[in-house]
């Protein structure tokens, strides 16, 4: 269906249309790492280090730490003695896998007049998505757009409701790439 | 014991030794050298007894000649530890057959009764020789046969007795069981024990030496006694169900005792007494462990069943965002 620019304007003001949002949604970013089980009062003085492999170190018997990208982490647990200094590295090794929770994608097909965009939002807990494109100087909304020249920059912009917040997601090609 | 029990062992043993060889301290252990001081020395040079007792099993299957080969038997010269002037004895003793190892007495903590027990085979007295200076004296060739018989790991069983005669200095050597007179070449599946340890730590900070007692299934709790170790560092208990727990370390001249309980998850299974140097020196002690009834747990050179890997428990847990719920 296709609305004027006014009509987006309603729903939309330019700041959002002009904001920049990532393309994808990590849900499982933040993570507990809890060694508790594997302490008793005799070993509760050492110090336990983590390295959470994306650069970042944490310390304690149980540490949290958020992850500012999708992708498998490897988080390597390193022990230390506070009596002699010594280092017992690498004694526990975790695989941290932060996954998307919410991706856009965008579809191209060749159409009757040029290129035809579909855009998409996969992921759980997603409801009233709504998709505004935007390319050159011109606006439209819907989860379809056709016609569409070669080599035109277009972006779309989805707002929807996740896990009931309403929240963005955007995602820029060009046409016939 | 059981026949199953004996069994269970002997797979165990066949299965650490296949490819390591019987260097004594061996590298599992990061220990420097095994230590003697003579007679006349006092405790707080860190031997509190003058004399290491060693076994050394040469399996059934093997009949060939062996021979305990000693490094730098004499006290004097390189790596030994001198107190005044060059004046130690010590004497190495081989005993095979009947009672050298199955004798209460030679597997009791102290060199008292009868623990020089069984039928011996050589003996020679070391003193400052410089021809035995840094070298190896090779004592044999010993018919695996005439070790005593020791069903439980499937071999043959020599003791070994280094024993400070006189004077107040430190001997420091090292054994290999070789098939060779004039080379350390292992013998294939052997391995090494004692019940008390005498030796001399890594000297550098943050070295960590291992002692590698074996658990059988019977024991409850451990008690860890360390002499001499002049609160250098810490004593740590590493096993698949203990994480460097803590034990208690010693004075100077004084015993360090702490008791540990055993799971069954440690039973049949090897400890790891980690000692950790917290500064740079040069240290000589003394270590063993007993189990509920007092009884001496023997340490392997090679540990039994390979190093122990502790199995940690780790709970990993997503956690929201913005709120903090887990």
């Amino acid at each position: 269906m296709r609305i004027s620019i006014l009509t987006v304007l309603v729903f939309i003001s330019f700041r959002l249309l002009a904001q920049d949002f990532p393309s994808v949604l990590a849900d499982k970013e933040c993570i507990i790492l809890d060694l508790s089980g594997s302490v008793e009062r005799e070993n509760s003085d050492l110090i336990y280090k983590w390295d959470l492999g994306d650069g970042t170190e944490a310390y304690g018997i149980t540490v949290e730490h958020c992850y500012d990208s999708i992708g498998e982490f490897q988080a390597s647990l390193a022990i230390i003695d506070p009596i002699s200094s010594m280092n017992f590295d690498d004694e526990y090794v975790e695989t941290v896998k932060v996954l998307p929770a919410v991706v856009l994608e965008i579809t191209q097909s060749k159409g009757e007049f040029g290129q035809d965009l579909e855009a998409r939002l996969t992921g759980s807990s997603i409801s009233d998505a709504t998709f505004y494109w935007s390319w050159e100087n011109s606006h439209e909304s819907g989860k379809k757009l056709s016609g569409i020249e070669k080599n035109k920059e277009v972006r779309v912009l989805a707002r929807f409701t996740f896990q009931g917040e309403e929240t963005f997601l955007s995602k820029e090609i060009i046409t016939g790439s | 014991m059981t026949m199953k029990k004996i069994l269970f062992i002997t797979s165990l043993y066949l299965v650490s030794n296949q490819l390591f060889s019987q260097l004594v301290p061996s590298e599992f252990e990061q220990i420097t050298h095994l230590v003697t001081f003579g007679a006349d020395s006092k405790p707080g040079w860190g031997d509190d007894d003058h004399t290491q007792i060693f076994f050394f099993i040469v399996p059934e299957s093997f009949t060939k000649p062996v021979y305990i080969r000693v490094f730098d038997p004499d006290i004097g010269g390189q790596y030994d530890e001198p107190n005044g002037e060059w004046d130690t004895g010590v004497k190495f003793s081989v005993y095979g057959g009947k009672g050298a190892h199955s004798e209460p007495d030679a597997k009791k903590i102290d060199p008292v009764g009868n623990f020089k027990s069984g039928t011996l085979l050589a003996s020679k007295l070391f003193q400052s020789e410089e021809k035995y200076d840094g070298k190896w004296y090779s004592f044999g060739p010993f018919n695996p046969m005439d070790g005593e018989e020791f069903p439980q790991l499937n071999g043959r069983v020599f003791k070994v007795i280094a024993e400070g005669i006189a004077g107040n200095d430190g001997n420091l050597y090292k054994y290999f069981l070789s098939t060779k007179n004039f080379e350390n070449k292992e013998v294939e599946g052997a391995n090494a024990f004692t019940y008390e340890y005498s030796f001399r730590l890594p000297e550098v900070k943050n070295s960590v030496a291992h002692l590698y007692p074996f658990i059988e299934d019977d024991v409850i709790s451990i008690t860890q006694h360390n002499f001499d170790f002049d609160f250098e560092g810490s004593i740590m208990i590493y096993s698949i169900a203990k994480n460097r727990h803590r034990a208690t370390p010693s004075k100077n001249r004084e015993w360090g005792r702490s008791k540990h309980p055993i799971i069954d998850e440690e039973k049949n299974t090897t400890v790891d007494l980690q000692i950790v140097k917290g500064r740079t020196s040069r240290n000589d002690m003394v270590c063993y462990v007993t189990n509920q009834y007092d009884e001496a747990v023997a340490f392997f050179s090679v540990p039994v069943g390979g190093p122990p890997k502790f199995k940690y428990k780790l709970n990993v847990r997503y956690k929201d965002k913005d709120n903090g719920n887990d």
